[in-house]
């Protein structure tokens, strides 16, 4: 039988204590990488994502395995790219609800199938 | 008000699996998963500075914008999540930093690229950013 263990703080013996509130708002609800296969984005790994939709060149939504309490969650980034000049990755997302978020991804002004990482900050429900 | 007092949190049906009580009370998830696994600030001044940082060994120098962050511990598989942001002023120039695909990512290392863009014949070139404090990246993934 697994145990539950109810506190506020945690406490360690060196390196100081944090409130438990930081563990449960601080610790990322989702994350992904995806890369493509055959023209489709497929996930490398996640955390909380039940699939990805291939909506368009460039364009992808996640759908969440467990819906966030709010729309208004934090989406960050880290696009993928090469050294040469010009070759600018950027990474955008454009249309979130509580349960999927959907993200562009663009390169040097042209839509792109690119690999992409995305990180979600924010409240389950 | 409780306080637990341990220097390690280990789950008792399966050791890597602690479970958490989500904000709204509807949801649990995995503590592990979801904490990020390194962080590290950094700028490119006479090599590399780095500010601060957590579970980064080292920063390499690997030549005009780029930076390879070498983890303290290795990742499980070397899909794992890179998410950073460059810092800048108010002027025209706009920095950005990604992950560069000239260079294998790794369980144990993770090749970044900085890149200034300010006008049509330097769009996108690496660069040597140090302003600010530079460069802030974070990663969240499997730990092996």
């Amino acid at each position: 039988m697994a145990g539950t263990i109810v506190a506020d703080t945690l406490t360690h013996s060196t390196a100081g204590s944090l409130t438990t509130d930081y563990v449960v708002n601080g610790s990322s609800k989702v994350w992904a990488a995806t890369e493509y296969s055959s023209g489709t984005p497929v996930i490398s790994d996640s955390l909380s994502v039940s699939s990805v939709s291939d909506d368009d060149t460039g364009e992808m939504t996640f759908s969440l395995s467990s819906a966030l309490s709010s729309a208004n969650f934090s989406i960050t980034t880290g696009p993928f790219g090469g050294t040469g000049a010009g070759n600018m990755t950027n990474i955008t997302w454009f249309d979130r609800t509580t349960s999927a978020y959907s993200i562009l991804t663009v390169d040097n002004g042209t839509r792109e199938d690119r690999e992409t990482c995305t990180t979600v900050m924010g409240d389950l429900a | 008000m409780s306080t637990i007092i341990a220097d390690n949190l280990t789950g008792k049906t399966a050791a890597g699996n602690v479970t958490v009580t989500s904000e709204g009370g509807a949801a649990t998830f995995q503590l592990q998963q979801g904490l990020a696994k390194a962080w590290v600030v950094y700028e490119f001044s006479s090599g590399i500075t780095t500010f601060d940082s957590f579970s980064v060994s080292s920063m390499t120098d690997a030549g005009t914008g780029l930076a390879t962050v070498n983890f303290t511990n290795s990742y499980g598989n070397a899909h794992y999540a890179m998410a950073g942001c460059s810092s800048g002023g108010t002027g025209n120039s706009l920095f950005n930093i990604i992950q560069n695909s000239g260079s294998s990512k790794t369980t144990s290392a993770c090749p970044m690229l900085s890149k200034l863009m300010t006008d049509a014949s330097t769009n996108g070139a690496p660069h040597d950013i140090s302003a600010g404090d530079g460069e802030h990246l974070v990663f969240h993934g499997d730990l092996a």
